[in-house]
């Protein structure tokens, strides 16, 4: 076994081992245990920064691939297919190692931070647990190398964030927000699921390497349609988890979870597994199937976008923004910008983590008031939270010189590029609603940094609301008795954004400020070639070129420790080189599109700020009175498009109609007939029994009858008298001598 | 006149059967249980007679065997029934049979 | 060894009569004991079984050894019929790979069972007689190989389930009762026709004679051509395959014959649904696989869509049932129909993936229903009510309850890393794999999403939020200063006390070890599974004829 595959099961399994300490000891142990999680965590984040320090540094390798596995389960030897065992294996390349160093860090800083911000909760040593157990279950995504062991820590995932949306389940909205996040990501489930099972019924195996070889060997025995199904269907967990329309509307509900695991899992880690398994599987995806993933992302960036404009809750606006975010990672995947959406992936983790921490650190220092319309003037209260605050706002809304502007002028690019690629029309949506949603992105950040940063403190205009987030968290309040005078928080909380606000700076990426592509994340991810046959572009000449990729795919089956990017190894200086030409089309289109986006992206921000500012801080126009002047838009951004409001009405409702409706018919219907089939045959019965008993029941009464009468008469005989019984005996010994003699005469 | 003289087996057969009748008069007739009680008596004894009558005259001593197992028979008879009657006392504070019918239906 | 695993319920009831019913805790000890016993004997069957040898048919010449295992064989009854030859019955047990993972389930589920059984007060003598006599019958029917010896358990299960619901269950006890029992009956009766039919129309290899033997009736080369269920005789084979199919479905219970499970469940005691659910429901599925299918395979090759087709009306039908119920208990019944949905479906796909699935899944379902029952039975105990809207908050309350609840809870909606996961998820695999039931497949996935609804609506509504106005308990401030809640009739622990973790923390290992690592119990039955595959594949039945 490889030193890296050893150590990559400690990192997976260090954090189980928090969980299974944490649940059943915490309250035995001091401080409840928070330290053993917090340095479990510091230990899976030293392990994994070594591989990272490994894999990224050392051997700078694009193709950088290591691999083990084992025997799960053992089918024997199964007529039809052979001996046939399911594995549960470890990969890792660059990607998993970069995934690993992220999740681990972002894990381990929000664990230091709770430690902060959870002080005093009732059940805080559990806290630590659920984390542990989530840190698990993302590990085990990042780590699986098949269909199989995904899902499995997919579902995990799942019932992590169940549990710590549900922290404080006392309360009924979170106590919706979970089970509603967990049946939305199920419904996503369910077709990755149907996506997996469409892969396996050809290949009898989940790992992905051994599909993706079968698949380039041209073994898929479906039609093309179904491998289009499959990449879609697959794409449904992305859409699910990653909250893209239409399942997005869990991620905002899960605000409810506390502001830590909102950092951790609803903006940094989770939602970014879709993402990461978009790109795990975006070999065996068809253009089919790429489109139908560009417009969801696309649409879902916009959509997010206009909703998180109007928003007061300083987390739901920061969830909108993530939802948005996502959607551009998807759509980076879907026009084929794999490198950019994951560089996007793994900015947008540290900036929006820190964002959200930075909010915690806010919300924690207002007393639990989460609502920007009262907040105000914390610049100078609190300056180390505005300081990383805002360095992260500049990286989510785009702005040079950050990590931000790097990844999502790479998408926009590639969205360019795609755009070119499919000949224009309506493929322009695409970019078109990436860049709304830039300059969307650029106003609601600003108006957000100045709502809550700067003017003057607006605590004093909030009207008394009986359904006030501070009664709801009066009970996890360490800071109750105090006066509501607004402090910078702790060293513990404020390391966590320090460290996060550094890594949303360009020079950690690329030296360049202007071109992610010059730096060592782009070179070491790397677009793996389609493994998919036909592809819509290829012409006659191409088609050979895709064969020979096919060769080659199938050549590295038999090399174990060749990744599927071992063949596309090489780079030139211009971009990358792609087996299929509909990739290396939109490759170099995005690339000489490069600076245009730039333009464009830069363009769209800067009219953004510009427009925050005309609303905000000049106040040159009164946002409530634009409010009132195009009311529908307001009110649908408002109200989230209404998507809660029709899925109660159709989904819910109608799934609970149904339930009713079938619950009566069983009730009624089914078992019905069966009563009616039982009281048939008691009326029968009753029929029969009536037979029974006046005719065949007559005959043994009449029996009963006559020896009954004949009975009382000869009693009267019976005198009780032994006297009686002698005079008897004599009589009838008489009558005998009579008879008998009488015989004798004649 | 020689009938007279010597007994034959006729005059024990009268006897017994006197004996026989009078002993059932008594069962049938008497109100006293112990009365029946010496009416059951007479009528073994009766047959006793009867027994030794015949056994004399034919030769063989199974009469006398019989007899001799009624006597024995009577005597145990006699101390069941008497046993009998004084529970019957006890519990009816009479021996008259008439009065004891409870086993009338 | 399997005699004595079968009847050492039967002996303990036999001590039992002797003991006088006033000493109830030594009537409770000797169950407790024999239960343990068996317990014992089944692991020791497990450790020397071979999961090598294939079972469900007889080597080649017919002999059962080597194919199967723990074979005891008797002449039993033998009657001569004059010109129509000889009633020969035997007492045939032996165990394969169906019915290994069946014994120990069984064992296992008859133990929690009877550590459930403490809380009955009623007639204790007369409650733990019926049990352990159902309890042989249960494993009797697991390992029987002689069809008349099976259907000889089968009946005997009727009675004591028949008392043990209509004397010690709920308000509603007869008529659920007389329902369970009549539905049962109705199923049964056509099982003797068709076990009749098929006594005359296979002959054992061995002896030339007439044969009841189940090993005997898998190998259609046994079949006299022209018999009444010969091959020749398609039309007939049809009318078996369905009655005994129906039969066997009553007892899954498969869509429409299920509704006696919601009443004989609701109105069961707590123990006696663990039994029901746990062990009895697995009997259908068990005798599909061991009798139905392999001795009719062409005509499961035929109707192998409809099965599946009701195997996705149980999920789907049984899942949006549960959602609609108040009552807590009906819900979880509603949820049995809906996982042995599941199995159905895997039977259906006939394929190794989909059959191993399915028998994996029918254990899983019995570790974990037994789980829920024993749960509602929890609280029910305490609250005196099972209505799902009459609690809320439990969690706060209750922390160790709700903990187990959640895995159980979780378990049930197939949870990865719990064992209920990876049989559904084998389940789907094989059932999309088969391009039979590739669409059922494709629908039934539904049941995953609203299996998870109705567990976690309920969850959500007893277990978190704040205590409900109208709920079954009180909140009081307890000696520690701490709220804590207050059941009217209870005066026991609180929180679940040591004989309640006893039954549940077992299923609790289980289910997450056979959730991480489901080859202690899947080992078993592959070859079994891959064999029956087999036998059920229409090239083995061309081979055939």
């Amino acid at each position: 076994m490889h030193s890296l595959i050893q150590l990559s099961i400690a990192v997976l399994l260090l954090p189980l081992l928090s969980f299974v300490i944490l649940i059943f000891f915490n309250r035995r142990l001091p401080r409840r245990g928070d330290f053993i999680g917090v340095g479990i965590l510091g230990a899976t984040f030293g392990l994994s920064a070594y591989i990272f320090w490994t894999v990224i540094v050392q051997h700078y390798d694009p193709a950088f691939r290591v691999a083990w596995d084992f025997t799960w389960i053992d089918f024997g030897n199964v007529p039809g297919v052979g001996p046939l065992v399911i594995k549960m294996g470890i990969v890792i390349d660059n990607l998993t190692a970069i995934m690993l160093a992220m999740v681990t860090l972002i894990s381990f800083l929000v664990h230091l931070y709770s430690t902060g911000y959870m002080k005093g909760d009732k059940h805080y040593g559990r806290f630590f647990a659920y984390l542990g157990i989530f840190t698990f279950s993302m590990l085990g995504i990042v780590l699986a190398d098949n269909l199989f062991a995904i899902y499995i820590f997919w579902e995990l995932v799942g019932l992590s964030s169940y549990l710590l949306i549900g922290f404080f389940f006392e309360k009924e909205s979170a106590a919706d927000a979970q089970k509603k996040a967990f049946l939305a990501n199920r419904v996503g489930d369910i077709g990755m699921w149907l996506g997996i099972l469409i892969l396996y019924s050809q290949f009898h195996t989940f790992s992905y390497h051994e599909i993706f070889g079968h698949l380039a060997a041209g073994e898929f025995g479906m039609s093309h349609a179904w491998l289009t199904a499959a990449g879609i269907l697959l794409f449904m967990g992305c859409v699910g988890k990653s909250a893209q329309f239409p399942l997005h509307v869990w991620l905002p509900d899960a605000m409810e979870g506390p502001t830590p695991v909102s950092a951790l899992i609803h903006a940094a880690t989770m939602v970014a597994a879709g993402v990461y398994f978009v790109a795990r599987i975006f070999v065996l995806l068809t253009p089919e199937a790429l489109y139908v993933i560009s417009f969801v992302g696309a649409f879902t960036a916009f959509m997010a976008a206009t909703i998180a404009i109007t928003q007061h809750d300083i987390k739901r606006v920061l969830a909108y923004s993530t939802v948005s975010q996502l959607g551009y990672m998807v759509l980076g995947l879907g026009v084929g910008a794999y490198s950019a959406a994951i560089f996007h992936l793994v900015t947008h983790a540290f900036f929006k983590a820190c964002l959200f921490l930075g909010s915690g650190a806010i919300i924690h220092a207002m007393h639990h008031e989460q609502d920007m319309r009262w907040m105000g003037g914390l610049r100078k209260n609190m300056p180390w939270t505005f300081v990383t605050f805002s360095v992260a706002t500049l990286a989510l809304a785009g702005l040079p010189l950050s990590s931000g502007f790097m990844s999502k002028d790479a998408i926009l690019a590639g969205a360019i590029g795609f755009a070119q690629a499919e000949g224009g029309g309506i493929y322009y949506l695409v970019p078109f609603l990436g860049f709304i949603s830039a300059l969307m992105t650029a106003f609601y950040m600003g108006r957000q940094i100045w709502l809550v940063f700067f003017g003057e403190s607006r605590t004093h205009l909030k009207p008394a609301a009986p359904d006030d987030h501070h009664a709801a968290h009066a009970h996890d309040d360490g800071h109750e008795g105090e006066h509501h005078a607004v402090h910078e928080v702790a060293w513990n909380m404020r390391l966590p954004l320090v460290i996060l606000a550094a890594l949303s700076i360009f020079v950690v990426y690329s030296p360049d400020p202007l071109d992610g592509g010059k730096g060592w994340f782009m070179h070491m991810i790397q677009t793996p070639a389609t493994v998919v046959g036909e592809t819509v572009h290829a012409e006659p000449a191409l088609h050979m070129e895709a064969g020979e990729s096919l060769a080659a795919g199938e050549g590295h089956e038999v090399v174990p420790g060749h990744g599927a990017a071992q063949m596309h190894a090489e780079t030139h200086t211009e971009g990358h080189t792609f087996a299929d030409p509909r990739q290396a089309e939109i490759g170099h289109l995005s690339h000489a599109a490069h600076n245009q986006a730039i333009m464009i992206s830069s363009i769209m921000v800067a009219l953004g700020i510009v427009l925050a500012l005309v609303f905000y801080v000049f106040r040159l126009i009164d946002p409530d009175k634009t409010a009132k002047a195009i009311r529908p838009l307001y009110l649908l951004s408002f109200n989230k498009w209404y998507w809660d409001e029709i899925y109660n009405a159709t989904v819910i409702k109608g799934s609970l109609g149904i339930a009713r409706l079938l619950s009566w018919f069983d009730a009624n219907i089914v078992d019905g007939v069966v009563n009616g089939v039982a009281t048939l045959t008691r009326k029968f019965a009753f029929a029969n029994g009536s037979f029974d008993r006046y005719a065949v029941d007559g005959m043994v009464n009449f029996t009963a009858f006559f020896v009954n009468t004949s009975g009382a008469f000869m009693k009267k005989l019976q005198t009780g008298k032994v006297q009686t019984y002698v005079v008897m005996v004599i009589l009838a010994l008489f009558g005998y001598f009579v008879y008998y003699f009488t015989q004798l005469v004649y | 006149m020689e009938q007279l003289t010597t007994i034959g087996i006729n005059h024990y057969l009268t006897i017994s059967a006197i004996l026989f009748a009078l002993g059932l008069y008594a069962v049938m007739t008497r109100k006293n249980a112990i009365v029946v009680l010496m009416g059951v008596e007479l009528i073994l004894n009766a047959a006793n007679i009867n027994f030794l009558a015949f056994s004399h005259y034919n030769g063989g001593m199974e009469g006398v065997m019989f007899s001799l197992f009624v006597i024995v028979l009577a005597a145990a008879e006699a101390a069941v029934a008497l046993a009998i009657i004084i529970n019957i006392y006890k519990i009816f504070k009479s021996v008259d049979v008439s009065s004891i019918d409870s086993m009338k239906e | 060894m399997l005699s004595l695993i079968v009847f050492l319920p039967v002996i303990a009831g036999l001590i039992i009569l002797a003991v006088p019913s006033s000493q109830k805790q030594i009537i409770r000890i000797v169950s407790l004991l024999a239960a343990v016993v068996q317990m014992v004997l089944a692991v020791m069957i497990w450790r020397g079984y071979d999961p090598s040898l294939a079972g469900i048919t007889a080597m080649a010449g017919g002999m059962p050894e080597g194919s199967f295992q723990f074979i005891e064989r008797l002449p039993w009854i033998s009657l001569d019929l004059g010109n129509m030859g000889s009633m020969n019955i035997e007492y045939f047990l032996g165990v394969d790979g169906l019915s290994i993972t069946m014994v120990i389930l069984t064992a296992l589920v008859s133990t929690i069972g009877v550590l459930s059984s403490w809380t009955i007060k009623k007639q204790v003598k007369g409650y733990f007689l019926l049990y352990n006599l159902l309890a042989t019958a249960m494993m009797g029917c697991f390992v029987a190989l002689d069809f008349f010896l099976f259907y000889v358990f089968w009946e005997l299960m009727l009675l004591p389930m028949y008392f043990l619901i209509g004397i010690w269950g709920g308000p509603n006890r007869e008529y659920a009762a007389i329902k369970f029992f009549l539905y049962t009956l109705f199923g049964s009766v056509f099982m003797l026709l068709v076990m009749i039919g098929l006594y005359f129309s296979v002959i054992d290899p061995l002896t030339g004679n007439h044969t009841f033997s189940l090993v005997a009736m898998a190998s259609q080369e046994n079949y006299i051509k022209d018999a009444i269920l010969g091959p020749d005789n398609a039309m007939w084979r049809y009318v078996a395959f369905i009655v005994l199919f129906i039969g066997f479905a009553i007892k899954v219970p498969m869509f429409p014959f299920h509704t006696w499970l919601p009443d004989a469940h609701v109105e069961a005691p707590t123990p006696i649904s663990v039994i029901l659910a746990g062990v009895l429901l697995k009997l259908g599925t068990y005798g599909m696989m061991r009798i139905n299918f392999p001795l009719f395979p062409e005509v499961f090759q035929a109707s192998m869509y409809v099965i599946g087709v009701f195997g996705a009306i149980n999920i789907i039908y049984g899942a949006f049932c549960a959602l609609a119920q108040q009552d807590l208990k009906k819900m979880v019944a509603y949820s049995s129909i809906s996982h042995m949905g599941y199995v159905l479906l895997g039977l259906a796909a006939a394929n190794s993936e989909g059959m191993t699935g399915a028998l994996y899944q029918m254990f899983n379902h019995g570790t974990i229903t037994a789980m829920l029952f024993l749960l509602v039975g929890v609280i029910y105990d305490r609250a005196h009510t099972r209505q799902i809207d009459k609690f809320g908050g439990l969690a706060s309350y209750m922390p160790v309850y709700a903990g187990i609840v959640t895995v159980a809870w979780f378990a049930s909606l197939g949870l990865p890393g719990l064992s209920g996961f990876i049989s559904e998820a084998f389940v789907f695999v094989g059932a999309f794999s088969s391009e039979t039931t590739r669409y059922i497949a494709m629908v039934s996935v539904l049941g995953i999403v609203f299996g998870a609804a109705y567990l976690l609506w309920s969850l959500q509504r007893m277990f978190l939020g704040k205590r409900k106005d109208d709920a079954a308990y009180d909140l009081v401030t307890g000696p520690d200063g701490q709220e804590q809640i207050h059941f009217h009739d209870w005066n026991g622990k609180l929180d679940l006390d040591g004989r309640e973790l006893a039954m549940l923390i077992p299923l609790v290992v289980i289910t997450i070890f056979l959730g991480i690592y489901p080859m202690p119990i899947m080992g078993l039955m592959t070859t079994t599974v891959n064999h029956l595959v087999e036998v059920l594949s229409p090239v083995m039945m061309a081979v055939v004829n």
